[in-house]
């Protein structure tokens, strides 16, 4: 290490000096120095085509490294799950990377290798994907993979007696993860037994079969339910002609017109109502844990509803940034946290606010006092003011360019103006829509739509220490287990 | 800040870096036979204070990041004053005499993303700003470089102790496992060396800091002659140039700082620890070996033996662990690269109904098999492909551009390291592959088991005789 020292300092010291320029003459007392001329940016824009299938391609394409991904998104999820096999797109997707054509498992998991491609079969509550990466240069073989995986998969039995052990010991992992079951009890709270309420177990893996699987998988992955997204190193001219000879073939199944209609449209759910307030508590024991996870929030808006802009930009001081009221506060004031944060989400059911923070076990019950107060700020005390929400605006209208940087971003918006039925002009028209939101509305968004005293707060900690600071905040308790289900309290003291 | 110490224990080789391959060479290293040419054009110079600034322009979108790169870690903490080098990064965020103020604040407006990191090798602090906002950035990153000291207050220190404290309980107290690190660094590296305490380090030596330990780090470490600026992405070298000269111009060269000089340690016999933790759900286990540092000879080659051994269901690790023995939920393999010395590591959560000395006893037979048999040229082939893809990956981000060019600078000397980082697989051959794998995996090794509850009592006949046994809880 010595010696790498020395002939690195050797190298400085070879290095050219100072290069050929005037300094500037720099006066640090007079603060921030002025900007230099901005430059323009125009975002890129996706490219657009159909296949004989009916199939809408969309590719961003971006060419500084040579690998390429395609995408294919599905309306379909674990919303639809039956009840009593809790779980089962999810499965299903996982599946499908076992076993499809004349590849089993080890042989498909080792072509991909050869050709240095990822190939994921996944669901989520809100949708289903197959997807796959890989070099330029060997996208050809990985597309094959990649339809075989969609129009091919075997559902092997042996496979799913092993993926079913690894799903049950999924369970256990996650009821050991705080941040798990703070996500878990929110939304149990929140949805009942309904939409992201559920969530798999031990007797729902039980029910399953690999002919759920079959069936689910042919009745959903299907064109009329799917769009392919492709970025990076593809070009429309190129990619089209390629998905054309391998997806020509593949049709949607016979549907009633009314099934059909359902199919082309997007999912939406009814958006759950604040509770009627006061709120209580709801906590999980964790005997023993270092800190305890908060979370706060509730479905409060929708992203077509007039409200959402303004309330992004109230989130943003509130707790949308590191300089935002709560982080601020819990953090670089307090000291109680490694972070504290809020946002403002869209899903099938709404949009939603959501503050969350890890917190030292000892100050669980101020931390939540404060994070409510937080919250209640602007509505009462601490109006927002001009500075901060222009603040907060610039925050996210400066960043803009930099979202583009991949071709990512671009295709997660398109996405989900598909996904939720969002404007067309979704992502192009985002700031036109964040500046025409003025601090009235702002502040008036938030007063009327995001009242602590009605969202749902959740606490996972060491309930010994944490319970009389907790009961303090003068709400009731309600205790959960790691599934979500309400403990019966004791006898009251 | 939002991260940190943990990204110490990332292994560079498996992050390779990226750009165009066709890009016009600077210095370009002598690729091996097969290696795809990449290069990223740049140009450096070293200003009269010793700062070390390194240009490279790409003007994807109207974004710049200003990278700089302090030559100091956690090894270079005193003794009792472990998690100091990021407790102090943090620090490094509270504002500066002629910009007091949260680093965030003036920077968030503007739209910047900022952040900073610290492991074991090196601090880091990076923030992308729009082209326009480039002075701002050089101002700000400038005078805390020069001008931290007095804007400090013993305030500040006293709550970014509790911050880190509760960084630290989240990110291991917290979480299942999280102990891990601390458990293998501390029996693979003797008391006294640098790495003996992971960069996170102990609460009551976190605790411990005073405002003296900071003025005297501050001094010794954080000097222009002991720091490197990158600034990459969209600007006209003439104008940052002439920003960087009037800016950076001005702060003071400090003494030369004299790294810990360290010579590499031995395990001198297998060692076993057993540790409990009341979070965890299952038993792990863990096989470390002490490793050849990063860019050393046999660096790349064991990040290929990782990839040989445990890359896919059909890798030689994952199909008799999971798929045929059914005795481990999951197996991965990495070698963990730093500057002195690195960690080769299996890891492998047990399955229900199983225990850790099973799984251990079937990793040492696939071990044997594979050291008997040797990797092949065409696992190394796959492998290689593997990394390449990695490469590209993770070069596609200007910032990752940035931090790399850094790390190839600091490392090797030039700072274009990127086409010679990624030839080191292309010319690992399977013989040198192979020697590696024989040499760096032998007997003495730590076994770690981090169970539930109290571990059942070893086997009756254990292997070769272990060390002593450590025990730990769940709490610190």
């Amino acid at each position: 290490m010595r010696t790498a020292l020395l002939s690195l300092l050797v190298l400085c010291a070879c290095a050219p000096k100072v290069p050929a320029t005037q300094p500037l003459v720099v006066d640090r007392a007079a603060g921030i120095p002025a900007s230099l001329p901005t430059r323009p940016f125009v975002a890129p824009e996706t490219r657009r085509a159909t296949l004989s299938n009916g199939l809408t391609v969309v590719v961003a394409e971006n060419h500084e490294v040579p690998l390429a991904s395609v995408r294919l998104a599905f309306r379909a999820g674990g919303h639809a799950d039956p009840v009593g096999k809790e779980g089962l797109a999810g499965v299903t997707l996982d599946m499908m990377n076992e076993g499809a054509g004349s590849y089993d498992a080890m042989t498909l998991s080792a072509a991909l290798k050869r050709l240095g491609s990822d190939l994921g079969t996944n669901a989520s509550d809100d949708g289903a994907s197959v997807w796959a990466s890989s070099l330029t240069r060997n996208l050809d073989a990985t597309l094959d993979l990649m339809v075989t995986v969609l129009r091919e998969p075997t559902f092997p039995e042996a496979e799913w007696d092993l993926l079913e052990k690894q799903r049950v010991a999924d369970l256990d992992r996650r009821r050991k993860d705080p941040e798990w079951l703070a996500v878990r009890v929110f939304d149990r709270v929140i949805f009942g037994d309904a939409y992201r309420g559920r969530a798999a177990t031990k007797a729902s893996y039980a029910a399953m079969s690999t002919a759920d699987m079959k069936a689910w998988w042919a009745e959903n992955l299907t064109p009329d339910r799917a769009i392919l997204f492709a970025a990076g190193d593809v070009t429309l001219e190129t990619l089209v002609p390629k998905l054309e000879a391998r997806l020509a073939a593949w049709k949607a199944p016979e549907r009633t017109a009314e099934a059909a209609g359902q199919a082309a449209k997007p999912v939406s759910l009814a958006t759950p109502a604040l509770p009627a307030g006061p709120a209580p508590i709801h906590v999980v024991d964790r005997p023993g844990a270092a800190q305890s996870m908060i979370r706060v929030g509730g479905y409060v808006t929708s992203p077509t509803d007039p409200s959402w802009f303004p309330l992004v930009l109230a989130n943003q001081v509130v707790g949308g940034q590191f300089t935002s009221r709560l982080n601020m506060n819990l953090r670089e004031s307090k000291g109680w946290t490694y972070g504290a944060r809020s946002g403002v989400s869209l899903d099938l059911a709404g949009g939603r606010f959501v503050a969350s923070a890890g917190v030292h076990t000892e100050f669980t019950g101020p931390a939540v006092a404060e994070t409510l107060a937080e919250i209640e700020g602007p509505r009462a005390g601490r109006p927002l003011a001009a500075g901060e929400v222009e603040d907060g605006r610039s925050a996210i209208v400066q960043a803009w360019p930099l979202r583009f940087e991949s071709a990512d971003y671009l295709l997660t918006q398109e996405e989900s103006v598909w996904r939720y039925g969002l404007p067309a002009d979704w992502t192009n028209g985002y700031l036109g829509r964040l500046n025409a939101a003025t601090l009235d509305a702002a502040a008036g968004a938030w007063k009327e739509r995001v009242d602590p005293s009605r969202l749902v707060v959740v606490v996972v900690g060491d309930l010994a220490q944490i319970r009389p600071a907790l009961q303090a905040l003068g709400r009731p308790l309600i205790e959960h287990d790691a599934d979500g289900n309400v403990v019966p309290a004791p006898a009251a003291p | 800040m939002i991260l940190s110490a943990l990204v110490a224990l990332l292994p560079y080789a498996a992050a390779l870096t990226p750009v165009k391959p066709d890009g016009p060479p600077a210095t370009a290293p002598a690729a091996a036979a097969g290696a795809p040419a990449i290069s990223v054009p740049y140009e450096q110079y070293t200003l009269p204070n010793g700062l070390h600034v390194i240009l490279a322009e790409d003007h994807s979108v109207p974004f710049v990041w200003v990278n700089v790169w302090y030559w100091v870690g956690s090894r270079d903490e005193k003794p009792g004053r472990t998690g100091f080098a990021h407790l102090f990064e943090h620090l490094m965020f509270q504002g500066s005499e002629h910009a007091n103020d949260d680093f965030f604040a003036p920077l968030q407006k503007v739209g910047a993303q900022v952040n900073g990191t610290t492991n074991l090798d090196r601090t880091n602090y990076f923030e992308g700003v729009p082209s326009a906002e480039l002075p701002r950035a050089l101002f700000l990153e400038s005078d805390r470089m020069g001008w931290l000291l007095p804007a400090l207050t013993d305030e500040k220190l006293k709550n970014q102790k509790d911050v880190v404290r509760n960084e630290r309980r989240q990110r291991y107290d917290n979480v299942p496992y999280g102990h891990a690190w601390l458990h293998l660094y501390e029996n693979l590296f003797p008391e006294g060396h640098p790495y003996h305490v992971p960069t996170i380090g102990k609460h009551e030596d976190i605790e411990a800091a005073s405002l003296t330990d900071v003025k005297e780090f501050f001094a010794t470490w954080y000097v222009p002659n002991n720091a490197s600026l990158v600034v990459s992405g969209d600007f006209d070298p003439k104008v940052a140039k002439e920003l960087i000269a009037g800016w950076f111009g001005d702060v003071p060269a400090g003494p030369e700082p004299t790294p810990r000089v360290v010579t590499p340690v031995a395990l001198d016999a297998p060692k076993v620890v057993r540790a409990t933790d009341s979070k965890a759900p299952f038993e792990k286990v863990w096989l470390a070996w002490l490793s050849p540092a990063v860019y050393a000879p046999g660096d790349a080659e064991l990040d290929l033996v990782s990839s040989a051994l445990a890359d896919g269901k059909d890798s030689p690790l994952y199909r008799v662990l999971v798929r045929e023995k059914q005795i481990a939920q999951d197996v991965s393999v990495a070698q963990v690269s730093n500057d002195l010395q690195s960690i080769f590591m299996i890891n492998a959560t047990v399955a229900p109904g199983h225990t850790g000395d099973e799984v251990v006893a079937a990793i040492d037979a696939v071990l044997a098999d594979v050291k008997a048999k040797g990797v092949t040229e065409e696992e190394l082939a796959t492998a290689r492909t593997q990394y390449e893809v990695a490469f590209y990956g993770s070069i596609s981000s200007i910032q990752a551009k940035a931090d790399r060019l850094n790390a190839y600078f600091r490392k090797t000397g030039e700072p274009n390291g990127f086409g010679a980082d990624l030839a080191r697989y292309y010319a690992a051959t399977p013989e040198r592959v192979n020697a590696t794998l024989r040499d760096v995996l032998g007997p003495n090794r730590l076994q770690l088991h981090i169970a539930p509850e109290a571990p059942p009592p070893p086997p009756p006949a254990p292997p070769p005789a272990p060390a002593p046994t450590k025990k730990s809880g769940g709490k610190k």
